[in-house]
């Protein structure tokens, strides 16, 4: 690293001097183990919009190990051009290669615009990279934009606990960098056969020159419900009364190809195993629809799930605490709403069988129950 | 010098000097813990250790304590009397002082008096232990011998005076009851006089022996608390019991030892930390009135004292042989690869203490529990950053958005809207209502928050808020170990209040009265804080406030750990409930400093419990008592009580009631 710092100024010093040299979009891609993140490819959909835009091309970089078919997929989603980094050094992520991976993209291409991820990796990777290449980072954007003509990102994040969007450009510095959270972008359409160029390139850089060493993998452990990557959550409480009736639940979502949710209470009283809790001790969700049915809102499930697209609650209690953040309220028994959603939702969506509303649900699927729901996300 | 009085010389001086060394070594096991400033106060130690010590008052405070009781004086009185007993050993005719030949009847009689009573208190001591048989004491060899020791040693000094009688062909002696029944028995026997004199010999040896013996074992077991119980008492902490220490966390501060913070090595808790391991009784109260331990938690307070003990006086052994100029320390890990936190304290016992207090308020020698267990979180999650999953999002949140759930700052007053409470930005006011999260943010606990706002307003109370600038207190972050975001929090709010100039506060969460009143003067922060219960009691008493609307409900009230246990406040809650018409006052089995936890407390509300909950066992001795309300003085308690009557589905039998609730519905 001391050679790094030495460099920054410098670096500084030339991306200071011509801001104009600096032309395209460039996306990072993140994969594990040979996997892609989901949001690498949001993150070239909502790249390809911007690059359209601006009329310039966009490029996806690529570190691993083995991951050249991950390349070619890159282009099939929408990248026009991949610069793969494939050497044994790359295999596992660690911050230093990565970033001289990103780094060297950069430098050798000059894009105006980089955009990574908001996940554990891509956070830690964006500011080693905005240090390195001296130059400003918006962290953990939910809306992208350009303004054309001055050529700025528009990166809009919540600000003040999310009581305000902060929208926020980068003027003097290039590139734009900026991280956006997952599952806000809308995943491309893959167009199989779509081609464009892979670039090459390797890094000097040997194990013996990482310090980092990554000694064990330790995969988290449990059910894996996928609660945090779900577009339609149905999630059951208290108010269901006993194990038999979250069955309920569970028809509902299997219905909606959906993942069951539950309450602490619900948790607690033994009728669905933790991993399915959704809160502030559980797991906190942000899928594009929210059923919460019995559930009266307690503060500790509200912060978990409150940041959900679109919240419908059910409850016979019109005082639950749920309804203050419910997009859509159902006052009423659930005994008699949830079969009557649930048959309703069995007949609209059977013509649609087609399509698949199964558990790889993807944006347009939710949008096609949303439709038969009659919500739409106008609100 | 006779040849007797030589061997009994050598025995003596073998006998004290192993007893010596033995003490000489804990002492340096000792000075192996950290500094720490324990002096100052004399006088008021030197009462403790009068009231404490010798008039066992916190042994007393159970039933089972008076055998304690007379086995520690019928020992002091003995005392004397094995003086006596080694001086005639030393020199024929040997008086104590003060003693003469005249007195010596009166002596002996209150000798054989206590003699007796303690070897009464020693038969009901190994019935409860060996036959009753209960959870907190351990049935172990290590109480036996000491029973038996103790019965040995009186059994052999009654056997000797006796055949003393007997061999003086004497038929009584004077002032010594039990020694005249003895002779009489020997006699009985057919025992000579010539024989009585061997008899005699031989009691006595088997008397220095057992004495000896005695002496011995003494440092070598739990009986060490004989010795350290006194100094423990001597040298405990004064000044509030709710303020945990402080840590140094300035690492430009050249007084800082190391940048060690928390104790992740036995020899990283302080001296007294360690004596208290010494004067660890095993009486088991603490477990006895444990909440994590009755809730089938992994964790006994009292096992983490043996626990401590045990592992000290092995790595203590380990460290002083450590040759000089290296890292003790580290030669000890080497040698003794077994670690404080992992081996000898589970992270499962660590993070399953509520900080309730209850151990601490029961120990009869003032041992401290609850400062370890947060020290050994600090170390956990400062130097580790290892907290249990589910309380790393609040944590996260406290330090983002000052409140547990990460919720907007902004909304911090939204409780209040249409009340027409004023903030500081309007003038100082009379008192600060701190509200806390709870109060802010909970939709139950901001009806309490409600509730007291509209019973300040009607008593004329011209109070303020300080709305989105007040931050988390800091109470569960402190006790989780996160020493550093709790400073934060602290010097931020302190900076506040003092910046307004503000002097007096009241708040209706215990654990921001106790932080604010305990632990702030610590960083600046010097307030006279109020809780709840005491403005509203100090209003009604004023006639400020009169309740008049009739409540007739039972009403059992549960002490919330912070402001019962730890500051002391019992009286003004149930002053407060009763001056309500109708209401008829219940109370719980475990009440005032008895009280169980709520379950909520150092920072448990914000992780996960497995197997029975704290909460439930609480709520089934609340509905014990058959009320109609249970009656709160702390969000954490109603919240759990809350949850736990919905679970039950009792709702429409019994309802949760913030104190100020109860007021508020009957003014």
């Amino acid at each position: 690293m001391a050679e790094k710092a030495r460099l920054a100024p410098e670096t500084h010093r030339l991306l200071t001097q011509d801001l104009d040299e600096y032309r395209g979009v460039l996306v990072s891609l993140e994969q594990t183990g040979g996997e892609a993140a989901p949001v690498s490819w949001e993150l070239v959909g909502a790249g390809r919009r911007l690059a359209d835009q601006l009329g310039v091309k966009l490029t996806g970089v690529l570190a691993g190990f083995q991951v050249r078919g991950l390349a070619t997929e890159a282009l099939e989603y929408g990248c026009d051009q991949v610069v793969l980094y494939d050497q044994p050094v790359l295999e596992q992520y660690r911050t230093i290669p990565y970033t001289t991976a990103l780094v060297n993209a950069v430098q050798e291409l000059k894009p105006e615009i980089v955009l990574l991820g908001a996940t554990s990796l891509g956070r830690d990777l964006a500011g080693a990279a905005a240090t390195e290449l001296a130059t400003g980072l918006t962290a953990d954007c939910t809306e992208l934009g350009v303004d054309s003509e001055k050529r700025l990102l528009l990166a809009t994040r919540p600000t003040f606990g999310g009581k305000q969007m902060a929208t926020i450009v980068c003027e003097k510095y290039r590139p734009q960098m900026a991280t956006v959270r997952p599952r806000v972008m809308e995943t491309p359409v893959r167009q199989p056969g779509r081609g464009g160029e892979i670039l090459e390139r390797t890094l000097d850089l040997q194990e013996q020159d990482v310090t980092t060493k990554v000694l064990e993998l330790i995969r988290e452990v449990g059910e894996a419900v996928f609660l945090d990557r779900a577009e339609i959550i149905v999630a059951g409480g208290r108010g269901l009364g006993n194990k038999e009736n979250f069955a309920l639940v569970e028809e509902l979502a299997g219905v909606l190809g959906g993942v069951v949710g539950a309450s602490r209470a619900a948790v607690e009283a033994g009728w669905i195993s933790s991993a399915h809790q959704v809160g502030q001790t559980g797991t906190t969700v942000r899928p594009k629809i929210y059923l919460a049915i019995g559930i009266s809102g307690a503060i500790q499930h509200l912060v978990g799930m409150q940041n959900s697209d679109i919240i419908v609650a059910i409850n016979s209690d019109p005082d639950a605490s749920i309804f203050q953040i419910a997009t859509y309220g159902i006052v009423g028994d659930l005994f008699e709403v949830v079969p009557a959603l649930t048959e309703e939702f069995r007949r609209r969506l059977a013509g649609k069988t087609g399509q698949g509303i199964g558990e790889k649900a993807g944006g347009r699927e939710t949008a096609g129950v949303g439709g038969a729901l009659g919500l739409g996300k106008n609100n | 010098m006779t040849l007797k009085t030589l061997v009994f010389v050598v025995v003596l001086a073998v006998g004290v000097g192993a007893f010596a060394r033995t003490v000489y070594r804990l002492y340096r096991y000792l000075r192996l813990g950290r500094p720490e400033e324990r002096r100052g106060n004399g006088w008021e130690r030197l009462r403790a250790v009068l009231v404490i010590v010798l008039g066992q008052r916190r042994v007393l405070a159970e039933p089972s304590g008076i055998t304690h009781f007379f086995i520690f004086w019928g020992f002091i009185v003995l005392a004397f009397g094995t003086l006596q007993f080694i001086g005639e050993g030393l020199s024929e005719g040997f008086v104590l002082p003060l003693l003469s030949a005249g007195s010596m009847k009166y002596f002996s009689l209150i000798q054989e008096l206590f003699a007796v009573l303690v070897l009464v208190a020693i038969a009901w001591a190994a019935y409860r232990r060996y036959v009753q048989r209960p959870d907190r004491l351990d049935a172990n060899w290590e109480a036996a011998i000491i029973l038996i020791l103790i019965t040995a040693l009186i059994g052999t000094d009654f056997i000797t005076e006796g055949a003393a009688v007997v061999a003086s062909g004497g038929h009584a002696a004077a002032g010594a009851p039990i020694t005249t029944v003895v002779s009489r028995l020997l006699a009985g026997l057919g025992t000579t006089p010539a024989a009585a004199v061997i008899v005699r010999e031989v009691f006595w040896w088997m008397h220095v022996l057992v004495l000896l013996g005695f002496l011995i074992y003494i440092p070598r077991s739990k009986h060490l608390h004989l010795l350290a119980a006194p100094f423990n008492v001597f040298f405990q902490t004064l000044g509030p019991r709710g303020a945990l220490k402080p840590l140094n966390l300035n690492i430009e501060d050249e007084d800082l030892e190391d940048m060690a913070f928390g104790v992740s090595r036995v020899e990283e808790f302080s001296w007294k930390q360690l004596l208290d391991t010494y004067a660890c009784t095993e009486c088991g109260r603490c477990q006895e009135n444990c909440p994590a331990w009755l809730s089938g938690k992994p964790l006994s307070p009292k096992k983490l004292h043996q626990k401590l003990r045990d592992h000290l006086t092995a790595r203590g052994e380990v460290l002083l042989g450590a040759a000089a100029g290296v890292s003790a320390s580290e030669v000890a890990d080497e040698q003794l690869p077994v670690a404080l936190i992992g081996d000898v304290i589970t992270e499962e016992e660590i993070w399953a203490c509520t900080t309730c207090g209850a151990c601490q308020e029961v120990c009869p020698v003032l041992n401290e529990h609850v400062g370890k267990i947060v020290d050994l979180r600090r170390h956990l999650v400062l130097m580790e950053s290892q907290y249990p999953q589910a309380a790393q999002a609040t944590i996260r949140n406290i330090e983002n958005s000052s409140n547990p759930w990460g919720l907007a700052r902004s909304a911090r007053a939204d409780w209040a809207e249409g009340l027409g409470v004023k903030t500081l930005a309007d003038g100082p006011g009379e008192i600060l209502y701190w509200v806390g999260c709870a109060g802010s943010y909970d939709d139950r606990n901001k009806a309490v928050s409600r509730a007291f706002a509209e019973l300040m307003q009607a008593a004329g109370v011209d109070f303020r808020i300080l709305g989105s600038q007040e931050a988390c207190c800091g109470d569960a972050v402190r006790r989780v170990g996160n020493e550093y975001l709790f400073q934060m929090l602290a010097e931020e709010n302190i900076g506040t209040l003092n910046g307004a100039g503000v002097k007096q506060i009241v708040t209706q969460c215990p654990h921001c009265f106790n932080t604010l009143k305990n632990e702030y003067p610590q960083f600046g922060g010097h307030f006279e804080v109020l809780h709840h219960s005491e403005f509203i009691a100090a209003l009604l008493a004023a006639g400020r406030l009169k309740p008049v609307r009739e409540l007739p409900q039972r009403v059992v009230y549960h002490d919330s750990c912070y402001l019962g246990r730890y500051n002391g406040v019992y009286a003004a809650p149930r002053e407060v409930l009763v001056s309500v018409p109708g209401v008829t006052l219940a109370e719980m089995e475990r009440s005032r400093g008895r009280s169980f936890c709520c379950g909520a407390g150092g920072g448990r509300m914000w992780m996960e419990e497995e197997g029975t909950k704290i909460s439930s066992l609480r709520a089934d001795q609340a509905l014990a008592a058959d009320p109609e309300v249970i009656g709160t003085a702390c969000p954490s308690c109603l919240t759990m009580f809350t949850d736990e009557i919905n679970a039950r589905d009792a709702g429409d039998r019994v309802r949760p009631l913030d104190i100020a609730e109860v007021v508020r519905k009957a003014i």
